[in-house]
């Protein structure tokens, strides 16, 4: 675009140079000029509704003989300025612009919309969320009259706020028309369910959507509305805004790693606003992430340590809890070995309670039985071909290609839904390949639908095509070559018989891929279970983008911390940093900081543990009983459990000794995002009860059980991760803290004084409070060789399916029925009930209508469930996401794996089965 | 000058809205002509040449507005104005029922010139006996090939659709009727772009009136010069002026731009009653109104007019006689305004509101002392400020009649009673 | 929830297909009038079927039936009076006059009839203000109004109602072309006669 081209536009005498195209608004704000707005924002078209930003615009004359400027006697250019008073909002910087906003005409415009605003205003601050960080009451403050003339008692009235949607209430009277809220939902959500209805002064805003204001991301709008319209129902009347102390956080519900400014009162939240990082969510946050914060204050939170007496489990002092557990693990080592105890941790955790449980196993204890769950990545696959550089996913635009495969992107990963629509709008195109519709098929470039049965045949077809539109511009290696021959049977036709897929969009897919200038491939669960990720990888290798800056892999984990915990080792085969097990220098390298080498044989993965592989477990953050009832089964057959957890989950229940943890709310530490982005997150309110962090539970254990390590701090902990993880040489804890330097995508901040803990919220965003925006571990050098090693399988381990049986695959939901978000009141109406999925055709073969209520039947049970009919999904299966309130979860019906052959029949009042 | 009926011919034709009786009398020939025997090109010269200016309001010149669209992107539409919702104004009903397919001629010409083969004619949803002549004109014309597919074998083909609007002023802005015509609220869009660059489905627009266009076919017909003849240097070939109020014989009447005053005044009859002339709104309830003192001699041309600081817009002349009191018609025109305000930018959507309470406060002579001053002050708050000319046109009234008839306020402020209109 | 779509099929294609494929939300007023004529109103289920059919939000179909005042959310008399008393008509006397019709019609402005036969609404300029008093009856013209000529026209559209229930409400306004399926279009002022244009 021609916008990269620089222009020099004078505000006020100040000079500033800005790329052609730049608003006049954003261009004075660059010059230090403040041209107050109402309807603009940064984030969105510019639009001219509310005339806020009237300023005095002139251009430089033009000789029309010569086509040169005017000049004036002193050999100045001559300024024509407008007429009218030009809005600064949509009027777009041009060379030589002379822009004044400090003449008596632009303050009697400021005054005079402000005044008109004002005339349908309640004036109702004293009962105001907004007050105290309000652009409507620092602009009146600012520029506005001291007084209004609309004196008689004539202004619009309506009851109250109205919830225009769950989560959200609308106070019409507040409103003033600025459309910001229904053009984030239509530009930025891509959810068209807020409008305006009727016009005039009678406009107001509605949402007629079924169910109403239905988007993940209502909550943004309350903060980008610049008067207290829109209010969030959980903060409503809760706390004034000059009360609250801001800081910085990392949502921890999924693996995107928004940043957040969590703002609390004595100690106590009160809620969670979005914290720019230009290179993850920008300003945004899903309502998840903004909703769920209150589990952290549940009643049920554990408080103090428990300890199994008698059969029961008792409050115990933390000396007695943890001398407990240290002398009955190294009892139980000492009778059968390091061996006989495994570990289990949850991919929430913080990198230094992931790092200090598998230095604490491997080297206090002396066993590899250390791994993760649920897991996504299996191996060092992203250190070998993730994503090369800092990955700013927010910038992707012309001439880039994003893969989305395996992965629904809204319900997975709301923001980086998000990032992918602005993406699009900027020019780049998205590819999905799935095996079932969502969100954003409507918008993406392609969508290739697989076959769930024969993923590896598609994405080996894809290869085939890739490689195939790439021969003209790569090299032939050998490697090349034998992929291709590999490949040969994998043609167009073929795949047509087996997928619904036409082959003039294979090929299409393949130019988007081979051609594009970053190829960036996010990849879920779905494939790597399937254990088909390294095909992805294969994928960049023969696109000729391995190892090219801004290319590679994005493993979209199903938790907040799911990279972490493969980077930090809490693998059975791997070491923090994705050395080997089995690599004697790797151990080596770690014993200079360990108090003891690790065990050279690579441990057990989490399922073996689970079936009876060891005597004991110590468990943190993860909960196998609530998963499935044979785990909890097994559980109950240890010698010994130990569980660190917030809750009394059905895995803590049955230990032996319980650890009260804190949440991330509670403590500081650092996630790592599925960019691969470090970021840390501070203490945001009182710890409950007794509970510690989790790394400094393993710290003590491991200081009685012979370590020597005094870590004083979760920087300690880090610093030393950077020691030892090659990926991670380079970043220290404190830097990670650091603000970024102003981009010029950033948002603008208020013309405010900055303090470092407040977070008055303005144009939507709390204002950095010196947390930093984190940085990206580094890949390793790519050999495109090794990663064109894949070949197909030829057959998945496909479940066979029995005469009149269905195949269930199990999905996942951004609203789940975990305790994190049940607890939230204003959340929990939002958790769909257990539901399952058909497609159209095969509801109507099977005579099922919507909501028909069903029992599905599979290889270990039952359970009953709501039918849903869904357009456009493939014949022959039948969905469930997992995580709702089943009453036996989803992957217990199916023994734990993603798919299986199922019955399915319609249920009566009575819960009979009807023919 | 008498009239001229180059548009009205239907005046002097009856039947001309059947295609029969249309064609006898030259009709559709032109159309034919263009395609067969012009280049686009040379149709947009010709009507460059005579001068013809847009009838819609803002006399902007038709022939510049067809050439700004460009040649290279496709599709491109014609969109034919025929939103007519001016107070006042009451001439594209009468061509559109008696002579339809002298516009839809004149669009399909319009549409050969830019290279379009798709015009809508957005009609306001009130006008469904309208939309019911032109489709069913239309659907006669293309029986009869004289618009379609592939016209006289040249290749070149066009579509006509009528499309109905459903009660709103400001979808005669061009720029709100193509949000409408999209199928969302008829809020107006920002410019740049334009539509002869991005219109309608963001591709290449022009936006003209009805009887812009009504005049086209008779352009190609006589010849530039011709048209050039009629009416005034700067403002060419005829208008008509919807004369209405207090004449004995409102209506239509087709004039020689830069016809006087008086002579229009005398065809409708003169002032009615035989009571005198106080005041015009030369544009609707949009001018600034004239007081009768301005108006002899006053040559009726888009020049003449702006330079008594009012505007000719679509020339409809809102006669009032001695009785009328001009703070009880800043409250009607107010009220109009108040009403169709679409919301979108704050001073009008506002300032309308403000100034409904304020206007009828006074008319109804239950003005505070400041009530007339804070009129003023209102409009000019309103003044420049606004997102589009509908909340410049609010103020027209208003201002104008405080600085013009003083007397009126002052009588409205004393009088305890609302007096009545006429 | 279909029932425009049972009573329009052949109207809603022709008013999709007057645009080009893809701009089907173009269609969304036409769609609005014939919703309007098959429920009487548009009430939630009429906004959502139009939605459906055109593939938008019912929000966004909402805001476009709220914006215009040809939209009726709320039930209306089979006869919509729309009576002009806007500047040109109030110049030569329809604020006089309104009180004869809202007496004659047995209803004030802005209320319906208690038979529920009429709904008069004060309306801006209808572009006919040269034979004011004027008014549209469910869109069809009336000019030159007196209290003599209205006694004939009420007693018609009664006489009209009587014969023709589907005259009573629900009644669609827009376009006969456009709604061949809705009330016939016959009027006392049909097209092409000549309303306007005395001063010629
Ligand atoms: C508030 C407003 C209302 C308008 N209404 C109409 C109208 O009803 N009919 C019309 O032809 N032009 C109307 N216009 C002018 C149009 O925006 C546009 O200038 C015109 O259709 C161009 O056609 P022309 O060049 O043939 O005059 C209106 C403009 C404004 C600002
Ligand atoms: S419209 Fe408004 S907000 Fe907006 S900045 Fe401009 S004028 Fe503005
Ligand atoms: S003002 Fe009444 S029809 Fe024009």
């Amino acid at each position: 675009m021609a916008e990269n081209k620089l222009v020099t536009i004078h505000v006020d005498g100040r000079a500033v140079e800005v790329p052609a195209g730049t608003s006049v608004v954003d261009a004075a704000h660059q010059a230090g000029v403040e041209i107050p707005i109402f309807c603009h924002h940064p984030r969105l078209e510019p639009v001219g509704m509310c005339r806020m930003c009237l300023v005095d615009v002139g251009t430089p004359a033009i000789d029309r003989a010569t086509g040169q400027p005017e000049l004036d006697e002193a050999g100045e250019p001559v300024i024509r300025f407008f007429p009218k008073l030009q809005a600064g909002c949509t009027m777009r910087a041009s060379e030589g612009m002379v822009v004044r906003t400090e003449t008596e005409a632009v303050a009697e415009a400021r005054r005079s919309v402000l005044e008109f605003l004002l005339t349908s205003h309640p004036l109702d601050c004293p009962v105001c969320d907004k007050g105290g960080e309000c652009p409507l009451q620092n602009l009146t403050m600012r520029y506005g009259p001291g007084q209004s003339r609309f004196t008689w008692g004539e202004k619009y009235h309506f009851p109250k706020p109205v919830p225009i949607g769950p989560l959200i209430a609308l106070d019409r009277e507040r409103c003033v028309l600025c459309a910001r809220c229904i053009r984030f939902e239509d530009e930025i959500a891509g959810d068209n369910v807020l409008g305006f209805e009727n016009r005039g002064r009678g406009m107001e805003v509605v949402s007629f959507s079924d169910p109403a204001f239905d988007s993940y991301f209502s909550g943004n709008t309350s903060d980008i509305c610049p008067v207290g319209a829109l209010t969030t129902k959980d903060f409503r009347f809760e706390a004034r805004a000059w009360e609250l102390v801001g800081q910085p956080s990392v949502c921890n519900h999924c693996p995107v790693g928004c940043n957040t400014m969590v703002d609390g009162r004595f100690g106590q939240i009160e809620r969670v606003m979005p914290r720019e990082n230009a290179a993850v969510n920008e300003i945004w946050l899903c309502d998840k992430g903004r909703f769920a914060h209150h589990f952290a204050s549940d009643s049920a939170r554990l408080e103090q340590p428990l300890v199994r007496r008698d059969g029961e489990l008792v409050e115990a002092s933390w000396d007695e809890a943890l001398g407990h557990v240290a002398e009955r693990l190294a009892a139980l080592v000492a009778e059968q070995g390091a061996g006989a105890v495994g570990g289990i941790a949850g991919g929430s955790l913080a990198n230094e309670d992931l790092y200090l449980f598998g230095r604490f196993l491997r080297s206090v204890i002396g066993s590899n039985h250390v791994d993760h769950r649920p897991a996504l990545l299996r191996d060092d696959l992203i250190a070998r071909a993730g994503l090369v550089g800092e990955a700013r996913l927010t910038e992707l635009g012309a001439g880039d290609t994003v893969v989305v495969a395996g992965l629904d992107v809204e319900e997975e990963a709301p923001v980086l839904f998000l990032n992918l629509r602005k993406a699009l709008r900027r020019g780049a195109r998205v590819l999905i390949l799935a095996g079932r519709p969502q969100k954003l098929d409507a918008e993406a470039s392609l969508s290739l639908r697989y076959q769930p049965v024969a993923k590896d045949s598609l994405l080996a077809g894809l290869l085939h095509a890739v490689l195939a539109a790439g021969e003209a511009s790569s090299a032939d290696t050998p490697a090349r070559t034998e992929l291709a021959q590999a490949l040969a049977g994998y043609d167009a036709e073929r795949l047509g018989q087996q997928h619904p897929v036409r082959a003039e969009d294979l090929s299409a897919a393949a130019a988007a891929i081979v051609g594009a200038e970053r190829l960036v491939v996010c990849f879920g669960r779905e494939l790597a279970e399937a254990g088909l990720a390294p095909a992805l990888e294969a994928l960049v290798a023969a696109a000729g983008k391995a190892g090219q800056e801004g290319s590679g892999l994005l493993a979209v984990g199903p938790q907040a911390n799911s990279q972490g915990a493969a980077d930090m080792g809490v693998l059975p085969g791997w070491l923090p940093g994705y050395g080997r097990v089995d690599d004697p220098a790797a151990r080596a390298a770690l014993a200079e900081h360990w108090p003891a080498e690790p065990p050279a044989e690579p441990g057990m993965h989490a399922e073996s543990m689970l079936a009876g592989g060891v005597k004991a477990l110590y468990v943190m953050g993860s909960d196998p009983a609530g998963d499935d009832p044979r785990f909890a089964e097994a559980l109950g057959r240890l010698d010994f459990l130990v569980v660190q957890e917030l809750f009394l989950t059905p895995t803590a229940a049955l230990a032996d000794v319980v650890l009260p943890a804190r949440s991330s709310l509670e403590r500081a530490g650092s996630f790592t995002s599925l960019s691969r982005r470090v970021q840390r997150f501070h203490p945001t309110c009182d710890p409950v009860g007794a509970s510690r962090p989790d790394w400094e539970i393993l710290r003590d254990l491991g200081l009685r059980m012979g370590a020597t390590e005094p870590y004083a701090s979760v920087s300690d902990v880090f610093d030393e991760i950077a020691r030892v993880a090659p990926g991670h040489a380079g970043l220290d804890y404190a830097s990670l803290g650091a603000a970024p330097a102003a981009a010029p995508t950033d948002i603008l901040l208020p013309f405010a004084p900055q303090t470092e803990a407040r977070s008055v919220s303005y144009e939507g965003t709390a204002y950095r409070a010196g947390a930093g925006a984190g940085r990206c571990w580094a890949v390793r050098e790519a050999s495109a060789d090794s990663a064109l090693a894949w070949r197909p399988a030829g057959s998945e381990a496909a479940p066979s399916l029995a005469e009149g049986q269905l195949l269930l695959v199990t999905t996942r939901r951004l609203y789940d029925a975990g305790r994190m978000l049940s607890a939230s009141l204003v959340m929990q109406p939002l958790i769909p009930l257990p539901l399952v999925e058909i497609g159209v055709f095969d509801a109507a073969a099977r005579g099922l209508g919507q909501g028909d209520r069903v029992r599905v039947t599979g290889p270990a049970g039952s359970v009953v469930a709501r039918l849903e009919i869904v357009d456009g999904l493939t014949p022959g299966l039948l969905q469930a996401p997992e995580g709702l309130a089943w009453s036996l979860p989803v992957r217990a019906l199916t023994r734990g794996r993603p798919m299986a052959g199922v019955t399915l029949e319609r249920l009566d009042e009575a819960g009979e089965a009807r023919k | 000058m008498p009239e001229q009926h180059v548009v009205l011919r239907n005046r002097e034709i009856p039947g001309l809205a059947r295609l029969d009786v249309y064609v006898a009398h030259g009709g559709y020939a032109q159309l034919k002509r263009a395609v067969t025997e012009m280049q686009p090109a040379e149709v947009i010269d010709l009507v460059k040449a005579s001068g013809l200016r847009g009838r819609g309001g803002a006399g902007f010149p038709t022939g510049l507005k067809w050439s700004f669209v460009p040649r290279d992107l496709y599709p491109k539409y014609i969109v034919v104005n025929n939103d007519e919702s001016e107070p006042g104004t009451f001439k594209d009903h009468e061509i559109t029922l008696e002579n339809p397919h002298q516009v839809i001629e004149g669009a399909a010409i319009a549409a050969y010139a830019v290279g379009a083969e798709t015009v809508f004619i957005y009609c306001r949803g009130e006008f469904w006996q309208e939309m019911d002549v032109l489709r069913a004109a239309v659907a006669e014309a293309r029986a009869a090939g004289h618009i379609g597919p592939n016209l006289h074998g040249s290749g070149y083909g066009v579509e006509v659709q009528v499309s109905p609007g459903a009660g709103a002023y400001i979808c005669g802005e061009e720029t709100a009727l193509l949000s409408s015509l999209e199928g969302e609220l008829g809020q107006p869009r920002l410019k740049p772009p334009f539509p002869a660059v991005a219109g309608l489905y963001a591709k290449p627009t022009v936006v003209n009136n009805t009887e812009t266009l009504a005049n086209v076919p008779a352009i190609l017909e006589h010849g530039a010069d011709w048209f050039k003849s009629i009416g005034t240097e700067k403002s060419p070939g005829t208008k008509i002026c919807c004369v209405s109020g207090h004449v004995e014989r409102p209506g239509n009447y087709e004039i020689p731009l830069g016809t006087s005053w008086d002579e229009l005044l005398a065809m409708a009859g003169g002032v009615w009653k035989g009571r005198r002339l106080k005041a015009v709104l030369p544009a609707g309830a949009s001018a600034p109104v004239l007081a009768a003192e301005q108006m002899p001699g006053l040559a009726l041309d888009w020049e003449s007019v702006a330079a008594t600081g009012s505007i000719l817009g679509s020339a409809s002349f809102i006669v009032m006689d001695e009785t009328v009191n001009m703070a009880w018609v800043a409250k009607k025109t107010i009220a109009f305004f108040k009403h169709e305000s679409c919301g979108k930018c704050s001073p009008c959507r506002e300032g309308t509101w403000w100034l409904k309470h304020l206007t009828a406060r006074i008319a109804a002579g239950e003005a505070g002392p400041d009530d007339v001053a804070l009129v003023t002050q209102v409009v000019d708050q309103m003044e420049g400020k606004c997102f589009c000319p509908l909340g410049e046109f609010a103020q027209s009234v208003p201002r104008s009649t405080i600085e013009r008839f003083a007397a009126d306020y002052a009588e409205r402020s004393a009088a305890p009673a609302p007096a009545a209109a006429d | 929830m279909d029932t425009l779509q049972r009573r329009f099929p052949e109207e809603i294609k022709a008013a999709v297909a007057r645009y080009p494929a893809g701009r089907q939300a173009s269609a969304v007023i036409s769609l609005l009038y014939l919703a309007q004529a098959a429920y009487g109103q548009l009430d939630k289920d009429a906004i959502d079927e139009v939605a459906s059919v055109l593939e938008m939000d019912p929000t966004q179909v909402r805001g476009v039936a709220g914006f215009y005042s040809l939209f009726f959310e709320r039930p209306h008399g089979g006869y919509v009076v729309q009576y002009c008393n806007d500047l040109p008509c109030a110049l030569r006397g329809a604020e006089d006059f309104l009180p004869v019709l809202e007496e004659k019609l047995g209803c004030k402005a802005g209320e319906t009839s208690a038979d529920g036969l009429f709904t008069l609404e004060c309306v801006m300029c209808l572009a006919a203000c040269d034979r004011a008093p004027m008014m549209q009856v469910n869109l069809e013209y009336f000019h030159d109004l007196d209290a003599a000529t209205l006694d004939g026209l009420l007693a018609e559209l009664r006489a009209r109602a009587a014969e023709d229930p589907p005259r009573r409400a629900p009644f669609g306004f827009g376009p006969p072309s456009e709604m061949a399926g809705a009330a016939p279009a016959t009027g006392a002022n049909p097209a092409g006669s000549g309303p306007t244009g005395q001063g010629g």
